[in-house]
């Protein structure tokens, strides 16, 4: 039986679910495989009945595959509205260009969400794997997994070498691209983005932010990702992958501590997560910027120690936050709790009432603050 | 800088550095742009008469004449019917098919690809020379100094 499109709303996506391995600084990994049919027209250059021949062959195969039998949700393109596929978009589950495409274009969800199918995406089949683990690997073998599944039912298009062979031939003999989200409010508060996206670029990796719509620094989230790789060195790359993600979320520990500790920045983060707190115990109307913004600098308040939930454990804490940024994601609001206002007002009173007020706030600045209020009194 | 010539599907292509570009008043792209729009006669002039005074010499940056320059862009794939000028276009192909139809366009990308080392190629060693050290002072000024330590290391073969 497939799933509705809102029961695929009752559980959140790996990203958005708990705090894998990496802690909250690297949220999860993303394998991304793409594969084409040989004898059909490309998806950016086929017709409507291109389309749909290569949706007939690929969707049976893919819904047979384990995991997909039951409780995967499946759809054409053109049966969503606009607000499902920026819902979708919201929870990362397509890609824009998918988001944009019409009849003879499918997508499939696995049960567990962690696997995600687009038929006549910009290649024939692009599949995306998720996960919340600290590196790419465990993504890569599931991908390999399921890849090896598929082609052994379907013959996709090689050369005579047996390269993959893409609508972009700059990317033919590419197996797969690696994705690794990370939450990075320390080297964004010391300004250290630019000489990270340097350094990057030097290893032949790039960075991105996580909401692109949202601007460069939303909600201090950033994917950091490798070109296609070529066939062969996946292994290679992943570790690459890994090694530098490590180190970033050692810099961006170091980045925090040297923070605290230096006494010309030592209110910096005590001030940014005291008033995150105001923000998101007070205020009624906000923006889904400033509600990420706020998000993260509770999370990293809760990393340094700055605040402390009273009744729930540190990974409930995180994971609730994690929730509050689908819940209260624009198309999310308008789809599930008919807020069509584009300022998140409504769900402010849910939030104030369900987590905040049980955080205690535990910074030397307000300590102090709060003695000094106690002596004078 | 590139400029490609289409007329009746026989491409002419023109790379030139960027000082050699200056030198022949092909220095901006925007009024090279407005230059097609509002004057397309005299622009074609223009370039018949750079192509002209360097044919033989650094057409292509002194690459051997290349057969890709006279391939008809009017060629299309037998499945998708995808032509050479829609590659040109897009960068992308329409079908598998195409790798095998265009496959003199695929080694003429991986030649492209090596701008540089096809550029360098024309040069006279003091050139060259001249050439290295100025892109490692640049590099030296934007902070790249790993590409900056990579042309010292030439420049050290070079002497």
């Amino acid at each position: 039986m497939a799933k509705s499109f809102k029961a695929l709303l009752n559980k959140r996506p790996p990203w958005f679910s708990h705090v894998g391995a990496g802690g909250e600084v690297i949220l999860g990994t993303m394998a991304r495989v793409v594969r084409n049919l040989p004898g059909h027209c490309f998806p950016g250059w086929s017709t409507e009945e291109g389309r749909k021949a290569v949706a007939d062959i690929l969707l049976p195969v893919i819904l047979e595959l384990p995991g997909n039998k039951t409780a995967a949700f499946s759809a054409e393109l053109s049966n969503l509205s606009y607000t499902q596929r920026r819902v979708l978009l919201e929870r990362k589950q397509i890609s824009h260009s998918m988001a944009a495409r019409q009849a003879g274009c499918h997508i499939v969800i696995n049960g567990k969400q962690d696997t995600v199918f687009m038929i006549n995406e910009e290649e024939h089949l692009v599949m995306h794997f998720f996960a919340t683990d600290d590196n790419c690997f465990p993504v890569l073998k599931r991908a390999e997994k399921i890849t090896a599944a598929l082609e052994q039912k379907l013959q996709f298009a090689t050369n005579a070498h047996g390269d993959n062979l893409t609508s972009l031939p700059t990317e033919a003999g590419c197996s797969v691209q690696l994705y690794t989200i990370l939450h990075l409010p320390g080297l964004v508060t010391a300004n250290m983005m630019q000489q990270v996206n340097r350094a990057l670029e030097k290893m032949c990796l790039s960075i991105s932010p996580f909401y692109q719509n949202l601007g460069d620094d939303a909600g201090n989230l950033f994917v950091v990702y490798t070109a296609p790789i070529p066939q062969g060195e996946e292994e290679e790359v992943a570790e690459m992958l890994e090694q530098i993600t490590t180190a970033l979320q050692t810099r961006e520990c170091q980045v925090r501590n040297r923070l605290i500790q230096n006494p010309e920045t030592t209110s910096m983060i005590p001030d940014l997560v005291n008033r995150a707190y105001g923000i998101m115990r007070y205020a009624c109307r906000m923006e889904y910027k400033e509600f990420l913004a706020s998000i993260s600098m509770l999370k990293l308040g809760l990393s340094v120690g700055f605040i402390r939930p009273t009744t729930l454990s540190p990974i409930q804490f995180l994971d609730k936050l994690s929730e509050y940024m689908l819940e209260t994601a624009p198309y999310h609001a308008e789809y599930q709790h008919q807020v069509t206002d584009s300022l998140v007002h409504s769900m402010r009173c849910l939030i104030n009432c369900s987590i905040l007020a049980e955080i205690e706030l535990l910074s030397d600045f307000y300590k102090a603050a709060q003695s000094a209020l106690t002596d004078e009194q | 800088m590139q400029l490609t010539q289409i007329v009746n599907g026989q491409v002419t292509e023109l790379i030139l550095c960027e000082e050699c570009a200056k030198k022949k008043g092909l220095f901006d792209p925007q009024s090279l742009s407005f230059a097609e729009k509002f004057f397309p006669e005299e622009l074609k002039k223009k370039v018949e008469e750079i192509v002209k005074e360097l044919t033989g010499h650094t057409v292509n940056a002194g690459a051997p004449e290349s057969k890709e320059n006279t391939l008809d862009m009017l060629a299309e794939c037998p499945v998708c019917h995808f032509t050479r000028e829609n590659h040109r276009r897009t960068g992308r192909f329409g079908c598998p098919a195409c790798y095998d139809t265009f496959e003199a366009e695929l080694k003429g990308t991986l030649v492209a690809n090596d701008n540089h080392a096809v550029e360098e190629s024309a040069l006279t060693p003091e050139q060259l020379k001249q050439q290295l050290e100025k892109r490692m002072k640049e590099a030296i000024a934007t902070e790249d100094y790993e590409t900056a330590a990579a042309l010292r290391d030439k420049l050290k073969e070079l002497n």
